[in-house]
């Protein structure tokens, strides 16, 4: 069963991004625009595996959809940090050095989410709980890394 | 890292205008929600229990991104942060304590007078900058002393305005001054260069001359001036055409942008070029003296003329020889001096040279090479042409190179031919008159004397049968004796003289002479005056 009332939320904040998106385009001169574009196709891209997360009741999809969504949403926090910066106009802070090193803990997490079947230090012990709105959502347990860096420095 | 865009983001709240606060609060509102709503799911606090509604967040943060994009302009205007505009400023900057050291610098200051950041704050600002001692001057200095120095040398030499500000503490008590320099080298240039343009105008010969759209005369160069002296005139706008100060009057520019004129001012003739220049809401003149010019030009074509009744008269044509093409060309005189009508004489010099007569060709060619070569300083022949009707026609010729090519080589030969055939045949018939009149004059029984008038006189001819009449040895002898000398009578000399001076002619007196042996003679003399 699809639960239409949260797809269509779902789908109007994906559009809504994606739109805000494209429309920053217009600002390529400003420095903030990268950093607001990729955000807003972040938040649309998971909105859009939330919708693939719940519209199935597979667990290995559900699974694979979430390596997905890590792929992009490990990168929000730094992507609103980067706003920020440029905002501020402390775009000279931004070495080539300190991008790097704040790169570090989202490219983890992309790494360990991608390899969550291998290992217990993201998260592990996946199942299918079903929420209270009726449908199934994946439950884990939170690793080592997602409780003591992930979850921290984000 | 969410801590420090929330702190990045609230210091722009709480310490910019309200504009970028407004849109950094709206953005900081818009990326809280969802990261509220994730922490709360990740301890366990959702309204729907086990599903992260931080997603589904994103269509109302979405209407507070909208308001921050279409309302406050987010991206499209953004702060700069003081700091950043020091650091990033194109103009070197130096902040000098009350105690002359350096406080601050900024990056273009660091390039431009070879500062260390780490080791030049602090230090006293004269010691660092001892090189540049045009700045040293201005830094000693009390209080705001702008300025103009120059850093480097030769083609680096760069030219910067100097302004020397003081930087208040809240107490209003001098806490540094701020140096900025502006680099002028470029505008500097650019006023060099302006000053050189405007100098054309002001040295050209040429008048110029600016009017508004009223007519008054905005600009008048020192050509326009001098000219106006010239013609005993003092108003410029004698320049502006009279029609054009009407359509001038106020009024808008016309669609044609460029006319060319010419003007009589007094005696003085004026080529103008009008240009209306909508841009500047203004009519430009552009005016050269052309009275000279004028003059020459009626002289030429009065020479002109002069030249072509001269042909006419002459019975002339001119004609013209292509060097490098071998190519003849003949003007219509030309053709009509010699019966051909305009049009039949060839071009090509092979065949122009059947139209002279065999004899002649070796007369002319070599003269012609020789000029041509530039061995005679002259092209002068007379030599005979074939006329229409078969007849040959004597032709004076004379001619001269008109055109060379860039190499200095003779390209256009040019000159003018006279028919001369009558000249010849009257000549041909005075020789032959001459020719006759000696045959008499030799052989004629009757002694004739030539000599010059007045009561002396000297002879000046005889013929053989005067010699024999007065017994000398040879004609050399008789015409060196004095005429009175020969008169038996000397006084008879001089009343013949005067009588033959004064009714022309004297015929059949009788009168004794004495020969040059001493014997007296009596002889009939008749005598004619000749005026020569």
């Amino acid at each position: 069963m699809i639960p239409w009332p949260f797809v269509i939320l779902l789908l109007i904040g994906m559009f809504i991004h994606v739109a805000f998106g494209l429309y920053s385009r217009r600002f390529r001169m400003q420095p903030v625009q990268l950093p607001f574009e990729i955000l807003m196709y972040i938040c649309a891209a998971w909105c859009m595996t939330v919708i693939f997360d719940i519209c199935s009741d597979s667990l290995p999809f559900k699974v694979l959809i979430m390596q997905v969504r890590f792929m992009a949403i490990s990168f929000i926090p730094l992507s609103q940090l980067l706003i920020a910066i440029f905002f501020t106009g402390r775009g000279l802070w931004l070495t080539r050095r300190r991008l790097g090193l704040l790169l570090v803990i989202p490219s983890v997490t992309v790494v360990l989410a991608l390899t969550t079947q291998y290992n217990t230090l993201f998260r592990y012990n996946y199942s299918l709980v079903q929420t209270s709105a009726g449908f199934s959502v994946v439950g884990f347990l939170n690793g080592v890394c997602s409780s003591a860096m992930y979850l921290p420095f984000n | 890292m969410e801590a420090i865009t929330v702190l990045l983001l609230l210091h722009v709240i709480f310490g910019s205008p309200r504009l970028y606060s407004r849109q950094a609060l709206l953005f900081l509102i818009a990326i809280l929600i969802p990261v509220i709503v994730d922490a709360l799911f990740t301890f366990g606090i959702s309204p729907v229990q086990g599903y992260n509604m931080a997603p589904s967040t994103f269509a109302f943060t979405g209407i507070l991104l909208a308001i921050t994009l279409f309302e406050y302009r987010f991206i499209n205007i953004v702060p700069i942060a003081r700091t950043a505009l020091f650091e990033q400023m194109g103009d070197p900057m130096l902040v000098i304590d009350p105690d002359g050291r350096l406080a601050d610098f900024n990056p273009a200051a660091e390039r431009l007078f070879k500062l260390d950041r780490s080791t030049g704050v602090g230090r006293v600002a004269t010691e660092c900058l001892q090189q540049y001692e045009e700045l040293r001057v201005h830094l000693g200095q009390p209080g705001p002393q702008p300025g103009i120095i120059a850093v480097g040398s030769g083609p680096n030499r760069r030219l910067f305005e100097v302004s020397v500000g003081e930087i208040l503490s809240g107490r209003r008590v001098q806490a540094a001054k701020m140096v900025v320099l502006r680099d002028i080298t470029d505008r500097s240039r650019v006023e060099e260069r302006a000053v050189h343009l405007a100098s054309f105008p002001e040295l050209t010969p040429v008048i110029i001359l600016e009017a508004d759209v009223n007519g008054a005369v905005v600009y008048a160069n020192p050509a326009c001036i001098t000219s106006l002296k010239a013609i005993g005139k003092i108003d410029p706008r004698i320049f502006i055409p009279a029609d054009i100060r009407d359509r001038l009057d106020g009024r808008a520019i016309p669609t044609s942008l460029h006319e060319e004129r010419e003007i009589e001012i007094g005696d003085q003739v004026f080529r103008e070029n009008v240009y209306f220049t909508p841009e500047f809401s203004s009519v430009r003149i552009y005016a050269n003296d052309i009275t000279g010019r004028k003059r020459a030009e009626e002289a030429l074509r009065e020479s002109k003329d002069q030249f072509i009744l001269a042909l006419d008269v002459g019975n002339a044509g001119v004609w013209e020889w292509d060097i490098e093409t071998n190519e003849v060309r003949f003007d219509a005189r030309f053709h009509t001096m010699l019966g051909y009508t305009p049009g039949d004489l060839p071009f090509a010099l092979q065949e122009w040279m059947s139209y002279h007569h065999p004899g002649d060709i070796q007369l002319w060619i070599p003269k012609a090479e020789a000029y041509i070569r530039g061995d005679s300083p002259v092209y002068e022949s007379e030599h005979r042409i074939r006329t229409r009707d078969g007849d040959w026609a004597w032709v004076f010729t004379r001619g001269k190179i008109i055109k060379r090519t860039p190499a200095g080589s003779p390209k256009l030969f040019m000159g003018i031919a006279i028919n001369v055939s009558e000249t010849r045949q009257a000549e041909a018939e005075l020789a032959v008159a001459q020719q006759r009149y000696c045959e008499l004059f030799e052989g004629v029984n009757i002694g004739i004397i030539r000599s010059t008038p007045g009561p002396e006189g000297a002879i000046i001819e005889v013929n053989p049968a005067a010699v024999r009449i007065f017994e000398a040895d040879d004609r050399e002898q008789l015409l060196t004796v004095s005429p009175v000398d020969r008169y038996a009578d000397a006084g008879e000399r001089r009343r013949i003289s005067d009588e033959v001076l004064a009714k022309g002619f004297i015929r059949m007196m009788e009168v004794r002479y004495r020969t040059l042996r001493g014997k007296s003679i009596w002889a009939r003399i008749s005598s004619t005056k000749k005026i020569s």
